[in-house]
């Protein structure tokens, strides 16, 4: 049964029409492609955007002031 | 490979590549929907379609989640199971006798009289199968894909493309057997 299974499928299969890609690539020519546009950026994002550049402006006027009070210090 | 700067040249709108991939791929889906069990008519629908959303949406091909071939017959798929799942698709259980025939050389009448009668047998039982099963079974019949890839199409991993591939193959067969009785 199994050969009869595979002889079955494997018959001659269905097969395209004359002129499909022809007439297929006449309907792409009428139809506009999907222009991949950048996906906007989610408040989310500018959250972390913030808080992110808020830690290093933080981080770097640390860092002028660690080095202000070593040069007085000398 | 060449199918690869095809979509990327279709992609930037190049009607040509497009045409060179409806050619390398027409017969291929063709084959695929007709042992799905679908009719020429509704398998011609469905590959316009498929072939147009590949043109439309080119751009989001990525050739690292699998090949062309996978991402067409994709989209395939998932075509004919919406089109399957439709009512009056459903109503229908048996299936126009063109969607396969026997490739012999014109057989003696008995001969082909047996034949036709199998393979309106097999396109009764393919309609009692799952329009998923129906999908896996005819995809497993596409020398190019490895069961990875058809894992891929079905959406499921290889074990249980593997484990649902051999209960569709039995299913078949017994409803074939059953027939035969």
């Amino acid at each position: 049964m199994i050969d009869d299974i595979d002889t079955l499928l494997l018959g001659k299969p269905l097969v395209a029409p004359p002129g499909f890609a022809s007439r297929l690539t006449a309907l792409a020519r009428a139809t506009p492609q999907v222009q991949e546009q950048a996906r906007a950026i989610r408040i989310w994002q500018w959250a972390s955007l913030g808080v992110g550049a808020s830690l290093g402006a933080l981080r770097l006027c640390e860092f002028v002031f660690v080095a202000f009070v070593a040069v007085g210090a000398q | 490979m060449d199918s690869d700067a095809d979509i990327s040249e279709t992609a930037e709108g190049d009607h040509l590549a497009f045409g060179r991939i409806v050619v390398a791929h027409q017969n291929r889906l063709f084959a695929y929907l007709g042992r799905m069990g679908l009719d020429s008519a509704t398998a011609e629908d469905i590959a316009q379609e498929t072939f147009l959303r590949v043109w439309r949406h080119a751009g989001k091909y990525n050739p690292r989640l699998g090949s062309l071939t996978t991402w067409i017959l994709t989209i395939a798929r998932n075509l004919a199971l919406t089109r399957l799942s439709r009512p009056e698709h459903r109503a229908e259980t048996s299936v126009s006798s063109e969607t396969l025939e026997i490739a012999s050389d014109t057989p003696p009448p008995d001969e082909e009289l047996v034949m036709q009668q199998r393979q309106h047998q097999l396109q009764a039982a393919l309609a009692c199968l799952s329009a998923a099963d129906r999908s896996l079974l005819a995809s497993s019949y596409i020398d190019e894909l490895d069961m990875a890839a058809i894992a891929r199409i079905e959406g499921c991993s290889v074990g249980a493309a593997k484990v649902r591939l051999y209960r569709a193959r039995q299913r078949l067969r017994q409803i074939l057997e059953a027939d035969n009785d």
